[in-house]
């Protein structure tokens, strides 16, 4: 009997919990969609259409708190707040590389009152099997930041420029060992790139914090090279620890003036991650324009402006059309960087 | 450099500096009190509101709470034996038996003044040798990280007494739940079942607030002790000078490990606290008392946790690479107010660092008065009946398990790993050892995949570099000290004890 009724409280407290929980996420929900139809109600629909938007905005950022995208996105929020009248409330929902926050912008209410932030990653999540959504399945409303990377050796490095790296990696495939970031990732994809221009085999040595851990590890010697944000070697570089051979960008960094870019040296390789502003596929044309109007405005505040030089960005700017086009770019080439990384989810 | 001082002194002993830092021990302690509110979310949340700040009040505000936030998680671990945050794991074990006594603002209070003594430790190390440490840091990679991990995990096999079979499975298991998930370097789908949020793994917080929060209200249930006053005597919470001299060497031994261990970009406070707790056990006359409420246990792991907040600020600072969550997102908050850290901050700003060393020396002094101070208020949570305190832990691990990813199924993971910590307990499975195999898990796994790619494959790698094989050796006589002690102490008297 007694070990009955324990047993009997054990459960009840679960069920209990359970419950809980359920009333807990059922609050999450609702707290969004209940002003909405009250608004219904008391309006005429043309009304409506001008007086976008009449409550805060939610900005899902699918990567943790104090990440890159996470300080990118809410300083642009920040500065946009103001030019859209409303205020822009960021929520960070990690997890699957951006997969888990993109997957709940999909499933959102297209009434452009969810949108999120997200990287080019986004074009390589659908082809490996890690989402079910791919880059055509959202509105863009902004493309407003861009990083492009850079390959680092080591101060003591036998290697003085990026032609006698190369060479190396041709005469010894896979002897170098590289540091980046976790497989399938935009650095990783970036090396998948090098690769394929080059003509060469490295030994890639991922690792999931991102770049971090790798440009370190050159900086001690550990590795004989790493690829990563310009910024991201920054410190590296001013301590005298890593030297820079070449960035994937189309012209020479502000930053770096006397780092060369691998298009001079006859390499056809160029390679940026992206950030845009998404909204859920369907979200009316006229509050996307709404939406992008007040970003635009948001990246021309001195604040914005401010960030983009000091953490390495790329000027990079789409308006809704044309980064919808530049999206479709990316997904395609991704798409055979992953082929030929061998990383295509398999049918 | 004296410009530099006056300008961060300046700045640090404003009024409104003061009042920002006192705010933040204070808003840092009551969330590190809740279980599954953790230091890193608190400054996290925090951040957007420094944006309006200076840098340096910005950082005085977020430290404030970082000291807090690992202090304030001894309070929930002593008291209701439910770690507020993940470093304070280890305080439950003795902490909380010695609240069962009716001693848990002793502890609470012993726990608060060796935080205060491992902070101002760490700060001063901070302050002395950063760029000495960053040199050896820089030594630091996957192979040293892998052979720390093989430390790490061979220490928990050595600290679990009663049953070692019992312990190893629990570490395994621990492991078994960190591989779940994408695999980190490849992306290959592992026991996931194609559910997308298996496959971003199962994330360290609703795990351990499961185990630790809802495990433990499901066997008081199982116990029968809902209902029961748990009277606390709330004197001495101040401890005499006697007891701080007692434990003065364990004070010091625990700031050096915590500000090393710290140090060490990857490693944290968790694993501080750990190796710090096995290390007073191993070092003691009376190993026997730890775990039964030996007031070494609780200054031991606490002094170690809070020297963590100094020693991780080392690698942050000078390498720009944030040793733990917490630095991560503090160094997010840099980036925020334009300042990149990294060797040239102490050039290019000295100010900012000179303000951080300071206002962590106050804010250290700040979380010992609020520690101490509040510590009878604290108390008198345990004096609630557990019949209602249970339902009130059960709505703070949902909420708190919710709000690590905004998800309901980190909830889901919580209520089921609740459900596995109460049938270890039934069966007398150790759950420290668990937790442990899943935070070392991906730093264990991650660092040997990355070792065996850079050798090409081969295991000499661990043998070959001075570092890794320093930390192999250690593990090694760490696990045979037990033996080792017994065959050097049966030997003649010959051995020269005062060495």
């Amino acid at each position: 009997m007694r070990n009955q009724r324990k047993a009997f409280l054990v459960v009840l407290a679960l069920v209990m919990a359970l419950l809980l929980g359920f009333t807990l996420a059922g609050c999450g929900g609702g707290k969004q969609e209940t002003p909405a139809k009250d608004q219904k109600q008391s309006e005429v629909p043309e009304e409506q259409k001008e007086k976008f938007p009449t409550k805060p905005v939610t900005l899902i950022i699918p990567y943790k708190a104090g990440g890159g995208s996470d300080v990118a996105a809410r300083l642009l929020a920040q500065v946009s707040e103001k030019h859209l009248g409303q205020s822009i409330v960021p929520v960070n929902v990690e997890g699957g590389a951006s997969a888990t926050g993109l997957t709940q912008l999909a499933t959102s209410k297209n009434d452009g009152y969810t949108i999120a932030t997200c990287t080019s990653t986004i074009s390589a999540l659908k082809p490996q099997g890690r989402m079910p959504y791919s880059s055509q399945d959202y509105e863009p409303v902004i493309g407003y930041q861009a990083n492009t990377y850079a390959i680092g050796v080591n101060k003591n490095s036998p290697f003085k420029t990026i032609e006698e790296f190369i060479d190396y990696a041709k005469k010894n495939p896979g002897k170098l060992s590289v540091g980046v970031s976790s497989v399938g990732s935009n650095i990783y994809l970036s090396a998948v790139a090098f690769q394929m221009e080059t003509d060469t085999k490295l030994n890639l040595v991922p690792d999931p914090g991102g770049a971090a851990k790798g440009i370190l590890e050159v900086a001690g010697g550990n590795l004989d090279a790493a690829i990563g944000g310009p910024n991201e070697f920054f410190s590296q570089i001013q301590a005298g620890n890593v030297r820079l051979l070449a960035v994937m960008t189309d012209k020479r960094l502000k930053a770096f003036p006397d780092v060369p870019t691998f298009k001079e040296k006859g390499i056809n390789l160029e390679f940026r991650t992206c950030r845009f502003i998404l909204a859920p596929k369907g979200t009316p044309e006229d509050r996307i324009k709404i939406l992008h109007d007040a970003f635009k405005k948001g990246m021309e505040d001195p604040k914005f402006q401010e960030y983009i030089k000091s953490s390495g960005s790329e000027e990079f700017y789409h308006d809704y059309k044309s980064a919808k086009e530049y999206l479709k770019w990316q997904d395609d080439y991704y798409y055979k960087l992953l082929e030929r990384a061998n990383l295509l989810k398999k049918k | 450099m004296l410009e530099a001082l006056s300008s961060a002194a300046s700045q640090v002993f404003s009024p409104l500096g003061l009042m920002l830092m006192f705010l933040g021990s204070a808003i840092g302690t009551a969330v590190g009190a809740l279980p599954g509110l953790t230091a890193t979310m608190a400054v996290a949340v925090l951040v957007p509101v420094t944006f309006g700040m200076s840098t340096e009040l910005a950082m005085m505000l977020l430290l404030g709470i970082y000291c807090g936030a690992m202090n304030g998680g001894t309070v929930s671990a002593v008291l209701v034996n439910v770690p507020g945050t993940p470093a304070a794991i280890m305080t439950g074990l003795d902490g909380y038996a010695m609240a069962q006594r009716g001693e848990g603002g002793k502890a609470i209070g012993i726990a608060t003044v060796g935080s205060f003594f491992g902070g101002i430790f760490s700060n001063l190390i901070l302050i002395i040798a950063a760029p000495f440490l960053a040199m050896i840091a820089l030594k630091f990679a996957a192979p040293e990280y892998f052979a720390l991990a093989v430390f790490g995990l061979a220490g928990i096999a050595a600290s679990t007494t009663k049953s070692p079979i019992k312990g190893m499975a629990s570490v395994f298991f621990g492991l078994f739940i960190s591989i779940i998930g994408l695999d980190p370097m490849t992306g290959v789908d592992r026991f996931s079942f194609g559910n997308p949020e298996m496959q971003s793994g199962l994330s360290f917080v609703p795990v351990m607030i499961g185990l630790y929060g809802l495990g433990e209200v499901l066997m008081q249930i199982h116990e029968s002790k809902y209902g029961r006053m748990v009277t606390q005597k709330i004197k001495g919470v101040i401890p005499t000078w006697k007891e701080i001299k007692s434990l003065k060497n364990i004070f010091l031994r625990s700031s050096i490990i915590g500000t090393a261990i710290g140090a060490l970009p990857g490693e944290g406070a968790t694993v501080a606290a750990f190796l710090a707790y096995t290390d007073a056990r191993q070092s003691s006359k009376h190993p026997e008392k730890f775990g039964t409420g030996a007031i070494e246990g609780v200054a031991s792991c606490e002094t170690a946790n809070n020297a963590v907040t100094g020693g991780s600020l080392i690698p942050t600072l000078t390498l720009g690479i944030p040793g733990s969550g917490t630095m991560a997102v503090l160094m997010g908050a840099f980036m925020m107010h334009n300042i990149i850290p990294g060797p040239m901050l102490f050039k290019q700003h000295p100010e900012i660092v000179y303000a951080i060393f300071m206002s962590l020396a106050v804010n250290n002094f700040f979380m010992l008065v609020i520690g101490l101070a509040g510590a009878r208020i604290f108390s008198r949570l345990v004096s609630i009946p557990m019949s209602m305190l249970m339902p009130v832990i059960v709505v703070l691990c949902i909420i708190g398990s919710y709000a690590t990813s905004n998800s309901y199924f980190s909830v889901i993971i919580m209520i089921i790993m609740g459900i596995v910590g109460y049938f270890m307990r039934i069966f007398n499975f150790p759950v420290a050892p668990m937790v442990l195999g899943v935070v070392l898990g991906p730093l264990a796994e991650v660092s040997l995949r990355r070792s065996l790619l850079m050798s090409h494959g081969s295991l000499a790698i661990f043998f070959t570099r001075p570092g890794s094989l320093i930390v192999l050796i250690f593990t090694v006589i760490y696990l045979f000290w037990p033996y080792i002690k017994k065959y050097i102490l049966r030997r003649p008297v010959e051995v020269n004890i005062e060495m």
